[in-house]
Protein backbone atom coordinates (compact mmCIF):
# COMPACT_ATOMS: atom_id res chain seq x y z
CA UNK A 1 0.00 0.00 0.00
CA UNK A 2 1.06 3.76 -0.57
CA UNK A 3 3.35 4.78 2.41
CA UNK A 4 0.67 8.25 2.46
CA UNK A 5 -2.38 6.09 2.36
CA UNK A 6 -0.94 4.00 5.00
CA UNK A 7 -0.19 6.58 7.28
CA UNK A 8 -3.63 8.64 6.52
CA UNK A 9 -6.62 5.41 6.74
CA UNK A 10 -4.58 2.40 7.86
CA UNK A 11 -2.44 3.93 11.15
CA UNK A 12 -5.15 6.85 11.42
CA UNK A 13 -2.59 9.16 11.96
CA UNK A 14 -3.91 12.26 10.61
CA UNK A 15 -7.55 11.92 11.85
CA UNK A 16 -6.49 10.67 14.97
CA UNK A 17 -4.95 14.16 15.16
CA UNK A 18 -8.13 15.91 14.24
CA UNK A 19 -10.14 14.21 16.97
CA UNK A 20 -7.34 15.51 19.54
CA UNK A 21 -7.37 18.63 18.52
CA UNK A 22 -11.16 18.63 18.18
CA UNK A 23 -11.51 17.31 21.67
CA UNK A 24 -9.15 20.35 22.74
CA UNK A 25 -11.22 22.55 21.42
CA UNK A 26 -14.71 20.99 23.01
CA UNK A 27 -12.58 22.21 26.12
CA UNK A 28 -11.47 25.31 25.09
CA UNK A 29 -15.08 26.05 24.62
CA UNK A 30 -16.40 24.96 27.80
CA UNK A 31 -13.59 26.66 29.35
CA UNK A 32 -15.00 30.03 27.90
CA UNK A 33 -18.59 28.84 28.78
CA UNK A 34 -18.09 28.29 32.63
CA UNK A 35 -16.34 31.29 33.01
CA UNK A 36 -17.13 34.25 30.79
CA UNK A 37 -20.57 33.10 30.20
CA UNK A 38 -21.24 31.64 33.79
CA UNK A 39 -22.91 28.62 31.63
CA UNK A 40 -23.44 25.45 34.69
CA UNK A 41 -23.29 23.17 32.29
CA UNK A 42 -19.57 24.48 31.07
CA UNK A 43 -18.33 22.98 34.40
CA UNK A 44 -19.39 19.39 33.58
CA UNK A 45 -18.18 19.73 30.33
CA UNK A 46 -14.49 20.48 30.93
CA UNK A 47 -14.50 17.72 32.98
CA UNK A 48 -15.94 15.41 30.60
CA UNK A 49 -13.31 17.04 27.80
CA UNK A 50 -10.70 16.41 29.95
CA UNK A 51 -11.32 13.17 30.72
CA UNK A 52 -11.85 11.84 26.91
CA UNK A 53 -8.87 13.49 26.17
CA UNK A 54 -6.65 11.45 28.60
CA UNK A 55 -8.91 8.57 27.88
CA UNK A 56 -8.14 8.80 23.91
CA UNK A 57 -4.28 9.58 24.26
CA UNK A 58 -4.45 6.37 26.63
CA UNK A 59 -6.23 3.95 24.05
CA UNK A 60 -3.82 5.62 21.11
CA UNK A 61 -0.86 4.87 23.30
CA UNK A 62 -1.94 1.38 24.02
CA UNK A 63 -2.92 0.80 20.62
CA UNK A 64 1.00 1.86 19.72
CA UNK A 65 1.88 -0.30 21.44
CA UNK A 66 0.15 -3.52 22.00
CA UNK A 67 -0.50 -5.35 18.94
CA UNK A 68 -2.30 -9.06 18.68
CA UNK A 69 1.41 -9.72 18.06
CA UNK A 70 3.16 -9.54 20.89
CA UNK A 71 -0.16 -9.15 23.48
CA UNK A 72 1.21 -12.46 24.88
CA UNK A 73 4.68 -11.19 26.05
CA UNK A 74 2.34 -8.73 28.22
CA UNK A 75 1.21 -9.36 32.33
CA UNK A 76 -2.44 -10.09 31.66
CA UNK A 77 -3.26 -7.72 34.37
CA UNK A 78 -1.31 -4.57 33.26
CA UNK A 79 -2.88 -5.23 29.91
CA UNK A 80 -6.65 -5.26 31.53
CA UNK A 81 -5.97 -2.17 33.68
CA UNK A 82 -3.98 -0.45 30.18
CA UNK A 83 -7.36 -1.28 27.90
CA UNK A 84 -10.05 -0.86 30.49
CA UNK A 85 -9.22 2.40 32.51
CA UNK A 86 -9.35 4.73 29.18
CA UNK A 87 -12.58 2.98 27.78
CA UNK A 88 -13.57 4.04 31.25
CA UNK A 89 -12.54 7.37 31.15
CA UNK A 90 -14.00 7.65 27.30
CA UNK A 91 -17.44 6.37 28.89
CA UNK A 92 -17.28 8.65 31.84
CA UNK A 93 -16.18 11.63 29.08
CA UNK A 94 -19.00 11.40 26.83
CA UNK A 95 -21.85 11.11 29.27
CA UNK A 96 -20.34 13.91 31.12
CA UNK A 97 -20.06 16.26 27.99
CA UNK A 98 -23.25 15.40 27.16
CA UNK A 99 -24.94 16.13 30.35
CA UNK A 100 -23.20 19.71 30.35
CA UNK A 101 -24.54 20.45 26.81
CA UNK A 102 -27.80 19.72 27.90
CA UNK A 103 -27.46 21.48 30.65
CA UNK A 104 -25.75 24.38 28.71
CA UNK A 105 -28.75 24.30 25.99
CA UNK A 106 -31.34 24.17 29.06
CA UNK A 107 -30.09 27.42 30.37
CA UNK A 108 -29.79 29.25 26.88
CA UNK A 109 -33.18 28.22 26.52
CA UNK A 110 -34.74 29.74 29.84
CA UNK A 111 -32.28 32.66 29.54
CA UNK A 112 -30.78 33.80 26.52
CA UNK A 113 -27.33 34.91 27.13
CA UNK A 114 -27.30 37.95 26.56
CA UNK A 115 -24.76 39.86 23.94
CA UNK B 1 -33.96 -12.96 43.91
CA UNK B 2 -31.09 -14.15 41.25
CA UNK B 3 -31.02 -13.35 37.82
CA UNK B 4 -31.64 -15.72 35.78
CA UNK B 5 -28.22 -17.03 34.14
CA UNK B 6 -29.77 -16.03 30.52
CA UNK B 7 -30.23 -12.08 31.95
CA UNK B 8 -26.94 -12.27 33.44
CA UNK B 9 -24.41 -11.17 30.41
CA UNK B 10 -27.50 -8.49 29.67
CA UNK B 11 -26.32 -7.07 32.48
CA UNK B 12 -22.86 -6.95 32.50
CA UNK B 13 -20.44 -4.12 31.66
CA UNK B 14 -19.91 -5.10 27.94
CA UNK B 15 -23.67 -5.43 27.32
CA UNK B 16 -24.18 -2.15 28.74
CA UNK B 17 -21.88 0.24 27.09
CA UNK B 18 -22.84 0.03 23.36
CA UNK B 19 -26.37 0.69 24.85
CA UNK B 20 -24.81 3.81 26.52
CA UNK B 21 -23.42 4.90 23.52
CA UNK B 22 -26.03 4.71 21.16
CA UNK B 23 -28.34 7.26 24.00
CA UNK B 24 -25.58 9.18 24.26
CA UNK B 25 -25.18 10.02 20.47
CA UNK B 26 -29.00 10.39 19.77
CA UNK B 27 -29.03 12.81 23.01
CA UNK B 28 -26.41 14.65 21.80
CA UNK B 29 -27.83 15.06 18.51
CA UNK B 30 -31.12 15.85 19.90
CA UNK B 31 -29.58 18.51 22.19
CA UNK B 32 -27.47 20.11 18.87
CA UNK B 33 -30.61 20.34 17.22
CA UNK B 34 -32.78 22.18 20.24
CA UNK B 35 -29.52 24.18 20.86
CA UNK B 36 -29.33 25.47 16.99
CA UNK B 37 -33.13 25.17 16.91
CA UNK B 38 -34.14 28.78 16.38
CA UNK B 39 -29.99 30.12 14.54
CA UNK B 40 -28.44 30.59 11.81
CA UNK B 41 -24.77 30.78 10.39
CA UNK B 42 -22.17 28.61 10.27
CA UNK B 43 -21.67 27.85 14.07
CA UNK B 44 -24.82 25.78 14.32
CA UNK B 45 -24.18 24.30 10.97
CA UNK B 46 -20.83 23.15 12.20
CA UNK B 47 -22.03 22.11 15.28
CA UNK B 48 -25.05 20.30 13.95
CA UNK B 49 -22.93 18.53 11.30
CA UNK B 50 -20.26 17.63 14.08
CA UNK B 51 -23.29 16.60 16.30
CA UNK B 52 -24.09 13.99 13.29
CA UNK B 53 -20.98 12.40 12.53
CA UNK B 54 -20.52 11.99 16.48
CA UNK B 55 -24.38 10.06 16.68
CA UNK B 56 -23.53 8.28 13.27
CA UNK B 57 -20.34 7.47 14.63
CA UNK B 58 -21.18 6.74 18.81
CA UNK B 59 -24.40 4.80 18.15
CA UNK B 60 -24.42 2.91 14.53
CA UNK B 61 -19.92 2.19 14.21
CA UNK B 62 -18.86 1.43 17.34
CA UNK B 63 -22.04 -0.64 18.82
CA UNK B 64 -21.53 -2.81 15.39
CA UNK B 65 -17.52 -3.11 16.22
CA UNK B 66 -18.15 -4.28 19.44
CA UNK B 67 -20.44 -6.90 18.26
CA UNK B 68 -18.27 -7.69 15.97
CA UNK B 69 -20.51 -7.42 13.06
CA UNK B 70 -17.74 -5.41 11.80
CA UNK B 71 -14.30 -6.88 11.64
CA UNK B 72 -11.13 -4.43 12.95
CA UNK B 73 -8.75 -4.20 10.77
CA UNK B 74 -6.26 -5.05 12.87
CA UNK B 75 -7.53 -8.61 13.18
CA UNK B 76 -7.90 -9.12 9.47
CA UNK B 77 -5.03 -11.52 8.74
CA UNK B 78 -6.26 -13.87 11.94
CA UNK B 79 -9.58 -14.48 9.28
CA UNK B 80 -8.22 -15.05 5.79
CA UNK B 81 -11.71 -15.68 4.67
CA UNK B 82 -13.50 -12.32 5.90
CA UNK B 83 -13.66 -9.63 3.10
CA UNK B 84 -11.21 -7.04 3.38
CA UNK B 85 -12.97 -4.05 1.60
CA UNK B 86 -15.78 -4.31 3.61
CA UNK B 87 -13.51 -4.22 7.05
CA UNK B 88 -11.71 -0.94 5.29
CA UNK B 89 -14.82 0.59 4.36
CA UNK B 90 -16.25 0.26 8.36
CA UNK B 91 -12.48 1.79 9.65
CA UNK B 92 -13.09 4.54 6.83
CA UNK B 93 -16.35 5.49 8.43
CA UNK B 94 -15.39 5.04 11.89
CA UNK B 95 -12.46 7.24 11.48
CA UNK B 96 -14.36 10.21 9.65
CA UNK B 97 -17.22 10.00 11.88
CA UNK B 98 -15.47 9.76 15.65
CA UNK B 99 -12.23 11.87 14.60
CA UNK B 100 -14.25 14.50 12.14
CA UNK B 101 -17.46 14.74 14.62
CA UNK B 102 -15.39 15.68 17.55
CA UNK B 103 -13.39 18.46 15.27
CA UNK B 104 -16.53 19.60 13.73
CA UNK B 105 -18.32 19.64 17.48
CA UNK B 106 -15.58 21.19 18.88
CA UNK B 107 -14.97 23.78 16.45
CA UNK B 108 -18.52 24.51 16.24
CA UNK B 109 -18.87 24.91 19.81
CA UNK B 110 -15.49 27.06 19.91
CA UNK B 111 -17.60 29.50 17.65
CA UNK B 112 -20.34 29.53 19.70
CA UNK B 113 -18.61 29.81 22.89
CA UNK B 114 -16.54 32.84 21.27
CA UNK B 115 -13.46 31.29 21.79
CA UNK B 116 -11.98 32.59 19.04
CA UNK B 117 -12.84 36.47 19.40
CA UNK B 118 -10.93 38.56 21.72
CA UNK B 119 -12.14 38.66 25.25
CA UNK B 120 -13.53 42.23 26.21
CA UNK B 121 -11.19 44.64 27.52
CA UNK B 122 -11.78 44.87 31.62
CA UNK B 123 -13.59 48.54 31.95
CA UNK B 124 -11.93 51.07 32.64
CA UNK B 125 -12.85 53.13 35.78
CA UNK B 126 -12.35 56.51 35.25
CA UNK B 127 -10.58 58.34 38.26
CA UNK B 128 -11.48 61.96 37.56
CA UNK B 129 -9.65 63.90 40.65
CA UNK B 130 -11.31 64.76 43.58
CA UNK B 131 -12.95 68.03 42.82
CA UNK B 132 -13.92 70.36 45.61
CA UNK B 133 -17.49 69.96 46.37
CA UNK B 134 -18.97 73.67 45.61
CA UNK B 135 -21.01 74.50 48.42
Amino acid sequence: MNLLLELVITQGFLMDVFGVIGLGLVALAAIRLSRRWGSTGGTMMIWGAISLLIGRIGILIFSHHVTPFNQAAFDPTLLAIGKNVPLALLTFGLGAVVWGFWGHERQLSAAPIAD
Amino acid sequence: MPLPPVLLPMASIDAMRPVFLIVMGLSLLFVAWRLTRHTSGWSSRILMLGALLLALGYSVTLPLYQARVVLPIDLLRFYPNADAGIAMGWHLVKLFSMNGGWLLFGLGLAIHARVFEPAPAPRVVAVTPQTEPSL
